[in-house]
């Protein structure tokens, strides 16, 4: 009775004592700074950059991808044995894609020259999809289907992503969308705005068709200079509309794609 | 049971002893500087701010400074306030105090700040209150803080200077005159934004206006003033017109309002920069 006690009494107190601790656990910022203490105090190079590494793992579970990303930067990599470095390039192309600079993730990608794991297979087809290189891509997914399945599951698997890559967005010219909205509303239509376009084109007509009734009517001034203003801003404004569709139709298209494939592709990798 | 009882005031003492586990921030000083110089003072702020540390002046001091660097200014003006008298940072925390406040819009407190301080640096605070009184518009405080430059040293003479400057520029300079620019405008409509430093803008209102005024013209004499164009064009004509002298207006006070924040702008730098190379 008095050990069941006592034991229980030790242990209500060690809790309270360790409950601080354990807050401290979860802030994730103060670690990465002690992380960035033990890269200052280190005495030996490879500590300092394994305590670097650790570091941007702090910044990662708060979300702060980018800051990551940079303290991964700092990283001397010639101090890692091959293998080390193969996962800190992993991490370096997770995190820059995870904070939206998927220029930089792509370069990782070549830097490490491609593994042949599920997650970094996973990770590379979501990076070239982010930069629209979709033959890569596709087989980068193509890769991780077959490391995944064999038999029937496979080819399952590689008919969604045959259906999926059937789709590929067809990515609009800003240059083209200027050229066409010379002759409203084409610029519009190009980017599929068809009911803007016509409003386009009506604007256009009335103020042409003022130009044109008033120079008949013998009013030149009124009719080059009040259709000539009016024209300048149907037309010249239109033109900036249509460039600015095309801009957002690319915008939306590559989401609409890429959410896609991340789905597609989420839905046959485990969860780590 | 007896043992159970005597155990408890045992844990009691162990648990507070644990979480009384504090440092000196000044064991942290040199990684504190570190994180700052290498900028990472957002991670200085986590750590003076998240850890235990003993209650001092240099935890205070560290604190502002970090606050200060990561520009984190109301937190930073807090930490310094802290920062007592006879500390060894107190010099240094004061004057940075004052650039947070003065930053902050906080004038009269910077003013305050400036007004008790007795150290050593008697020129550099004539210079913080000459930029402060001129941040405040108050043209004989800024005279009688001047009688405190000298001139002679190197670290402030060029802030001394560019303050004397900015005195001349907005007390003795030609500013541009709004009530001029509408009148500009009213008698060739554009002039007024050319006044203003627009040139681009006073072409297009000219064009504009004009254009308005000649097909205006145009329907009258072969109209009459009661068709229906000449109504419209002129009635468009007029709001151009109008809006336009309006416009010439607000483009000079614009135009001085960013002069005035550009100068602004000026005296905050160079109040802050002599603080550097006094405080390195």
């Amino acid at each position: 009775m008095h050990r069941t006690l006592l034991s229980f009494i030790t242990s209500i107190f060690l809790c309270a004592a360790l409950s601080s601790e354990a807050q401290e656990r979860t802030d994730w910022e103060l670690k990465a700074v002690q992380y960035e203490r033990a890269a200052f105090d280190a005495e030996d190079p490879y500590e300092a950059a394994e305590a670097l590494v650790s570091k941007a793992e702090c910044y990662k579970q708060c979300g702060r991808y980018a800051d990551a990303a940079a303290t991964l930067g700092r990283v001397s990599m010639y101090l890692l044995p091959t293998e080390r470095r193969d996962d800190v390039l992993y991490e370096k192309e997770l995190c820059c894609y995870l904070a939206g600079d998927f220029d930089a993730a792509a370069s990782y990608m070549e830097e490490a020259g491609g593994g042949a794991e599920p997650r970094r297979l996973l990770l590379d087809a979501l990076v070239l999809g982010e930069c629209a290189r979709w033959d890569e891509a596709r087989e980068k997914a193509a890769g991780l289907m077959d490391l995944l399945y064999d038999g029937q599951d496979l080819e399952a698997a590689d008919s969604g992503l045959e259906a999926l890559f059937s789709r590929i967005p067809e990515m609009k010219t800003e240059k083209q969308a200027v050229f066409r909205s010379l002759l409203p509303p084409l610029g519009h239509l190009y980017s599929g705005h068809l009911s803007e376009g016509l409003v386009s084109l009506g604007l256009n007509s009335a103020a042409l068709g003022w130009t044109v009734w008033q120079c008949v009517s013998g009013n030149w001034i009124t009719g080059l200079l009040g259709g000539g203003i009016a024209l300048n801003y149907t037309l010249m404004g239109g033109m900036e509309r249509s460039a600015e569709l095309a801009e957002q139709y690319n915008h939306d298209s590559m989401r609409g794609f890429n959410d896609a494939l991340r789905t597609l592709l989420l839905q046959h990798v485990p969860a780590e | 049971m007896k043992r159970a009882i005597l155990l408890l005031p045992v844990l009691l003492l162990a648990t507070a002893a644990a979480s009384a586990q504090r440092s000196y921030a000044s064991k942290d000083a040199a990684f504190v500087d570190y994180l700052i110089g290498n900028n990472m003072e957002k991670d200085a702020v986590v750590l003076l701010s998240r850890s235990r540390y003993h209650a001092s002046d240099t935890l205070q001091y560290l604190r502002g400074w970090a606050n200060y660097s990561a520009k984190r200014l109301e937190a930073a003006a807090e930490a310094f306030d802290k920062v007592p008298q006879d500390s060894p940072f107190y010099d240094k925390s004061l004057f940075f105090n004052v650039i947070s406040n003065a930053h902050l819009g906080n004038y009269t407190r910077s003013s305050e700040l400036l007004e008790a301080y007795t150290g050593p640096y008697k020129e550099l605070k004539c210079l913080e209150q000459a930029g402060i009184a001129l941040l405040e518009d108050r043209p004989d405080d800024f005279t009688a803080a001047i009688g405190g430059f000298t001139f002679s040293q190197y670290a402030l003479t060029e802030s001394e200077r560019t303050l004397q400057g900015i005195f001349n520029d907005r007390y003795f300079g030609r500013s541009k005159s709004p009530a001029l620019a509408a009148a500009a405008s009213a008698v060739v409509p554009g002039l007024g934004k050319v006044y203003a430093g627009e040139l681009a803008e006073g072409v297009a209102s000219f064009v504009a206006v004009g254009s308005l005024a000649a097909i205006t013209a145009e329907n009258w004499a072969k109209h009459g003033i009661k068709n229906w164009k000449t109504i419209l064009f002129g009635t468009l004509g007029a709001v151009f017109y109008i809006g336009n002298i309006y416009g010439s207006y607000v483009s000079v006070s614009i135009h001085n309002n960013d002069l005035r924040n550009a100068q602004d702008t000026a005296i905050l730098y160079h109040i802050h920069i002599p603080l550097r190379s006094a405080f390195q």
